[in-house]
């Protein structure tokens, strides 16, 4: 039997970019309701560049990053928009289709690696079915891309590694490991989500240092999704703020920064660590949790958390506008760092923390 | 260490073993009439002057069970009540059928049972899973001595569908003329087959359910592998635990079916063998067959245990610990 298999080559098309992404929604029917977790998301990656997608846990970001591969189910989920990777339309290829982009032109890192590799199959199968299911590898050739790739990823002894199973590594070795995986076949597009959630900081550092070394060596456009802000800070060029399924704030990374307008930016950051600040500085847990993806609120969907809110923010759904700064945009009524934003901000604190939002207390 | 927990957990098995005779002949020596009538049966007074009636009546219990024991282990299984023949004589004719019936059917079981499972694990509460599942549930409650009949009705008897030949057709051995053999045996076989595949096809499905929610899973198709490939290759080891160990226990259900199985298509195994020796009070006979599926039960239960193993990496590494 040959064990060639039909790849489905993206077309270098220079000017265009590689993925664009044009008011994608993922709405999972459940038995409490449309469950909204991607909510209308646009954006586009160019190729070699990396985007971050920052938001609290049940923000939509993992949900958006698997629905980009069209990796979820089609029963019971509701998928709209258009995601054009390359010349493909993904929106609407076949699964035959998406099965050869599938970790040979586009991959995924997930979140847990000791759960992201099957504890039954030895990592040296795990990574050469790839190479042999797509580019059609002979078992000696697999086995020493396989033996390269580990290496890349800072394994020790990758030969001898080979026939080990995954419960026998740590962590972080995992990590690597399913990081090699999803490099194995040279995909154009990586999509790392939360790709260092478990692990221990001084880890989780190399591992995030591993995943830029690699995406910039081997060209490849990459999107990090995290909750953490600090993460995104000079790994990537673009960041996306998603809340509730939205993107409510979008800008080149040391833009967002030094110059940051949504209110739930500014409590993310204030609620993420940071090496630049003085020890003992107090970090800011943003009060109460995001809205149910099932009965989300009319207007501004942060409204009921946010310190600087007005009655206007919970009547009408503030529109993506340009801040000053280049391609800068953001949503929201009473922006941090404008007159609005900051007179809006002493009203609240002159009436009291729970004087504007009974919820908010 | 590995080979010591091993060694451990053999020597478990054997004291289980133990008991298991123990127990057997316990309860056989209880049946009704006193052991002594019931060895010389319809046999002259003068079987009360024979050497093993007057050891039976002149011990106590324990002293009987070690001299039983003693004979079983150096394989003396002692001779039928009336007429004496050997009981070995008697296995040697009657365990390769049952044997046999059990393997035909599993191996068939388990063939229609997988691909059942693994197509409606993948598409859970579609439609092709709804009506196996409900199919399998209905087959869970056709007992043997219905289905086994039906059987035969349907395609021993009347053309066109008389595929198969009909009940108590002579049993070629497998290995001079498998061809006869495996025709013979394939009814026989399916109906002890049919409430297998419902447990089969039931518990691998839930596991594989659970399975292909695992993020490993996800990953896989995210490598862009084939579903087939996928599922063979990445969730059905991963999904076998539960079924593995109920199989073992399935066993016992299998030795019962095949009594009743074995009896409604004329075959000659341990367990017409084992019907013919408890209505001839041949207490002797029905001891050893107790025995024999006793043990039989015992060491498929161990060789389980130890290919939890050979399927799980993980447990073969805790054991080493």
């Amino acid at each position: 039997m040959s064990r060639k298999r039909h790849i489905h080559e993206v077309e270098d098309l220079d000017d265009r970019p590689l993925l664009q992404v044009e008011d994608l929604k993922t709405h999972f029917r459940t038995d409490h309701g449309l469950v909204r977790s991607v909510d209308g998301v646009s954006f586009t990656l160019e190729r070699g560049r990396t985007l971050g997608i920052v938001g609290e846990s049940g923000s939509g970001k993992s949900v958006l990053s698997q629905s980009i591969m069209g990796l979820l189910p089609r029963q019971g989920v509701v998928h709209e928009g258009r995601v054009r990777f390359g010349d493909v339309e993904l929106s609407s290829a076949s699964t035959a289709e998406l099965r050869g982009l599938w970790g040979a032109q586009m991959s995924i890192i997930f979140q847990d690696p000791t759960t992201a590799l099957n504890p039954v199959v030895r990592i040296g199968r795990q990574l050469t079915e790839s190479l042999r299911y797509h580019l059609a590898m002979s078992r000696f050739d697999a086995r020493e891309t396989a033996i390269a790739l580990l290496r890349s990823v800072g394994l020790p002894e990758p030969e001898h590694r080979l026939r080990w199973f995954p419960h026998q590594f740590s962590g972080g070795m995992q990590q690597r490991i399913v990081i090699a995986v999803a490099i194995a076949c040279g995909p154009k597009l990586l999509l790392a989500d939360e790709p260092t959630t478990g692990l221990d900081v001084t880890v989780s550092a190399q591992i995030l240092d591993l995943i830029n070394r690699l995406q910039q060596e081997r060209y490849m456009s990459m999107i990090l999704v995290t909750h953490d802000l600090s993460v995104v800070t000079g790994r990537t060029d673009d960041v996306l703020v998603m809340y509730a399924g939205k993107i409510v704030e979008r800008a080149p990374t040391a833009t967002l920064f030094r110059d940051m307008r949504m209110p739930y930016t500014e409590a993310l950051l204030r609620s993420a660590p940071r090496l630049a600040s003085p020890s003992h500085t107090r970090l800011q847990a943003i009060p109460g949790s995001p809205p149910n993806p099932a009965a989300l609120p009319l207007g501004c969907r942060f409204a009921a958390r946010c310190p600087y809110a007005q009655p206007r923010c919970t009547a009408e759904e503030p529109p993506m506008r340009d801040a000053e700064s280049l391609n800068h945009q953001f949503a929201c009524w009473y922006p941090v760092g404008t007159p609005e934003g900051r007179r809006a901000l002493e009203e609240n604190r002159a009436r009291g923390p729970a004087a504007v939002f009974p919820g908010t207390a | 260490m590995a080979h010591l927990a091993r060694l451990r957990r053999a020597l478990e098995a054997l004291v289980t073993l133990l008991l298991v005779t123990l127990v057997t002949y316990f309860l056989t020596s209880k049946l009704p009439g006193n052991e002594g009538a019931v060895i010389c049966g319809s046999a002259p007074v003068s079987c009360i002057r024979h050497e093993d009636m007057v050891l039976y009546l002149n011990h106590p219990f324990f002293a009987r069970y070690l001299h039983w024991i003693s004979n079983l282990l150096t394989g003396n299984l002692g001779n039928t009540a009336s007429p004496p023949v050997p009981i070995t004589t008697l296995l040697k004719q009657d365990y390769p059928v049952t044997l046999e019936l059990i393997i035909y059917s599993q191996v068939m079981a388990v063939a229609v049972a997988i691909p059942l499972a693994m197509w409606g694990a993948l598409r859970a509460n579609g439609t092709f899973d709804k009506v196996t599942t409900g199919l399998t549930f209905a087959s869970l409650s056709l007992p043997y001595f219905v289905l086994g009949p039906l059987l035969v009705l349907l395609f021993t008897i009347s053309k066109p569908f008389n595929w198969f030949p009909g009940v108590a057709s002579s049993l070629p051995s497998i290995w001079s003329s498998p061809g006869t053999n495996l025709d013979v045996m394939f009814l026989p076989s399916l109906t002890l087959a049919v409430g297998s595949v419902a447990v089969y096809q039931r518990l691998l499905r839930a596991d594989m359910i659970t399975t292909l929610e695992e993020d490993y899973i996800v990953m896989a198709r995210a490598k862009g592998l084939s579903t087939s490939r996928i599922l063979f290759r990445h969730a059905l080891r991963p999904s076998t635990f539960t079924v593995m160990t109920v199989g073992g226990v399935q066993i016992a259900t299998l030795i019962t079916g095949a009594v009743i199985v074995e009896y409604v298509f004329g075959l000659n195994g341990l367990g017409s063998a084992l019907i013919a020796a408890v209505s001839s009070k041949d207490l002797p006979t029905v001891q050893v067959i107790t025995v024999i599926v006793a043990v039989a039960f015992i060491v498929l239960n161990f060789t389980i245990d130890q290919l939890y193993a050979v399927i799980d990496p993980r447990v073969r590494r805790a054991r080493a610990v």
